[in-house]
């Protein structure tokens, strides 16, 4: 059992959904232990912390997933290709709503998050006021700017790869990755140790 | 000097995380003062390593519902089950002697059934429609001065 069980951990994500597609259930755990939460936190911030349906488009995505596997090409690497997918229902989502400004943000939420070891008391509190001032930020981007940010301080994407996730040029991704950073920067002036 | 264009191929904001003002070569400097003052630049770098740092940890974003898993494992063993059901019917082997005479019985339907009154050389002669007018006596009235219907035979034929 325990042998079975390493050999499925080895394998690429390419490979466990070709196996989705067949209906191994040990495989689709695999994925999705591997990639639930990251999808849900994408979803949960570029909803503007709307939970209820930032859960509800992450088992949409899954679904999607066992119901049409042959829209996986192999030769694409999955974790692009799940992000492309979860970028679309995002726009979906927009354009079906038009995203209520209503920024729900829970005011416990800061007490779910765990200092890191490394982190003083006094930098861990720095950061977690900074986080929510960011958050808050972050949220009067623009979609676009939003997505791209989060794609690549989140889920720590190449250029590259958050162009085919967003299916734009390396160059556009490039500009608004700096004008994105160029505008929570604005936003956060209180936290420079160099002003003033 | 390096023309905007340049710079954001060397994508600017990479340069941003990577090195602090101080660090750039002089080309590089050059190229990012065209774009932004070393302020600037040293913000827009503080900004990048706290926001990296802040949401590249466990962030405090819900854990997906347990029911998802379930509802995904339910919906797996539905797709697998229809899957073998087509497959059993895919791989549903018959006698040879039955695809053998369902075949004789197909091309004898063809060439017999294929032939209509329609169709052959009398068909242009023909009329367009064919069609037969039948007269139903029993539809018709019967004359019954008393209103009394007793009259009637079994096994007549209703004629006036």
């Amino acid at each position: 059992m325990g042998i079975f069980r390493q050999t499925y951990r080895d394998q690429s994500d390419e490979t466990l959904m070709a196996r989705v597609g067949k209906g191994d259930e040990q495989a689709l755990n695999l994925l999705y232990d591997r990639y639930s939460q990251k999808l849900l936190n994408y979803f949960f911030r570029m909803l503007n912390y709307d939970e209820a349906r930032a859960q509800d488009l992450l088992q949409d995505l899954f679904v999607k997933l066992i119901e049409k596997p042959h829209l996986f090409d192999a030769g694409r690497k999955f974790s692009t290709w799940v992000f492309a997918i979860a970028s679309n229902m995002i726009k979906n989502e927009y354009r079906r709503r038009q995203v209520r400004s209503v920024m729900t943000y829970p005011e416990d939420m800061n007490g779910l998050e765990v200092p890191h070891a490394e982190d003083s008391g006094e930098e861990w509190l720095d950061l977690q006021q900074f986080g929510a001032v960011l958050e808050d930020e972050m949220q009067r981007l623009s979609e676009n700017h939003r997505e791209v940010f989060i794609l690549r301080y989140q889920e720590d994407m190449s250029i590259r790869e958050i162009a085919e996730v967003m299916t734009c040029s390396e160059g556009t991704v490039k500009s608004r990755l700096f004008y994105a950073l160029r505008k929570l920067s604005k936003g956060l002036k209180t936290f420079d140790p160099h002003a003033g | 000097m390096p023309s905007t264009k340049e710079i954001w191929n060397q994508n600017l904001e990479e340069l941003i995380r990577q090195k602090p003002f101080e660090m750039l070569s002089v080309e590089e400097r050059a190229s990012v003062l065209i774009e932004l003052e070393a302020d600037e630049y040293r913000r827009l770098r503080e900004t990048a390593l706290m926001a990296s740092r802040y949401l590249e940890r466990p962030i405090a974003s819900p854990h997906p519902r347990p029911e998802i898993r379930t509802e995904l494992h339910q919906r797996l063993k539905k797709r697998r089950s229809l899957g073998r059901r087509i497959g059993k019917v895919l791989d549903h082997r018959m006698p040879v002697w039955q695809v053998a005479a369902a075949a004789v019985v197909l091309v004898l339907m063809i060439q017999l059934g294929g032939k209509s009154r329609f169709s052959g050389a009398g068909a242009a002669n023909g009329p367009l429609f064919a069609d037969s007018t039948l007269h139903d006596s029993a539809v018709q009235p019967v004359w019954d001065p008393e209103g009394d219907t007793s009259f009637f035979q079994q096994g007549k034929t209703d004629t006036l």
